[in-house]
């Protein structure tokens, strides 16, 4: 049987009313709690440890901001990836886009890719790996991390890009046909 | 070939633990007579084998962050900006 995770031994919607009741340690309990998996959804779009922790800050402001939208027996977990994607991007065009190309557009396909792999020039195969995942699409890439490191279900993944299962079964798919297309003359058959 | 396609996806979905009960057994049944397929198949795991050497640099990165003082700094830093949850300034 699996091991239940951290998150899933809390009372999160008790946690929840704590912190609309001002409980300052119920916050830092779910910050604690869901920190991680913020970070790894922003560090996949961002490939960069302080573009993630700015992320991670904005993210429970937010979500701090936004508590009361939290409609009760919806899953939190997704919600909060949700708000995190939605930073990504909107840090990505305020920091690193042209602005008037992405205003009002949150489509993760309308944005290039990020490229802060340090090791970028490095032939291993992890960085061969790394640069092969940088050429995918976005929304692509997204999908694969949120599936492959996040270990997320797709429909989990649909409802946190908010679009139908079929697409994210499909967008998954030419992820690792994509992937498979690039890395294999570095394997070798 | 036109059923090859469709388990070419399936593929992809077995290698990710999304594929049913049900799909797999006859996925895995046309993997037996199909050495098309068992090859694709081969290539897909190693794809994924390869993804899991990423995660290995994303652990370094996580590993190299004080979690307990970084939640701690996050609630210090939104209870200064904020003073109502639900509210903005």
């Amino acid at each position: 049987m699996r091991k239940k995770t951290a998150e899933e031994k809390v009372d999160i919607p008790l946690l929840l009313e704590k912190v609309k009741q001002g409980n300052r340690e119920a916050f830092m309990t779910l910050t604690a709690l869901y920190q991680k998996k913020v970070f790894l959804l922003a560090f996949s779009f961002f490939r960069n440890k302080e573009d993630a922790l700015d992320i991670v800050q904005e993210t429970f402001l937010r979500l701090y901001q936004k508590m009361d939208m939290f409609q009760t027996g919806k899953n939190f977990q997704n919600w909060l990836l949700q708000i995190t994607k939605n930073i990504c991007i909107d840090y990505y065009r305020k920091n690193y886009g042209k602005k008037s190309l992405y205003e009002g557009n949150r489509d993760l396909e309308g944005l290039p890719l990020m490229n802060n792999d340090n090791a970028f020039n490095s032939s291993d195969l992890k960085s061969i790996f790394s640069r092969c995942l940088q050429k995918l699409t976005s929304k692509q890439r997204m999908i694969f991390v949120m599936k492959h490191y996040n270990q997320l279900k797709y429909r989990e993944i649909a409802q946190i890009l908010n679009i139908s299962l079929g697409t994210v079964k499909s967008l998954h798919f030419k992820a690792v046909q994509n992937l498979k297309n690039l890395i294999s003359p570095y394997l070798g058959r | 070939m036109k059923e090859c396609k469709k388990y070419k996806k399936e593929i992809v979905a077995f290698l990710s633990q999304e594929l049913s009960e049900e799909k797999r057994n006859l996925l895995l049944a046309h993997l037996k007579q199909c050495p098309l397929c068992r090859q694709e198949f081969k290539e897909l795991e190693r794809v994924m084998k390869e993804a899991h050497s990423l995660q290995s640099g994303i652990d370094q990165a996580m590993a190299s962050i004080d979690w307990g003082n970084l939640s701690r700094k996050i609630t210090e830093f939104i209870y200064q900006k904020q003073t109502v949850p639900g509210k903005k300034d």
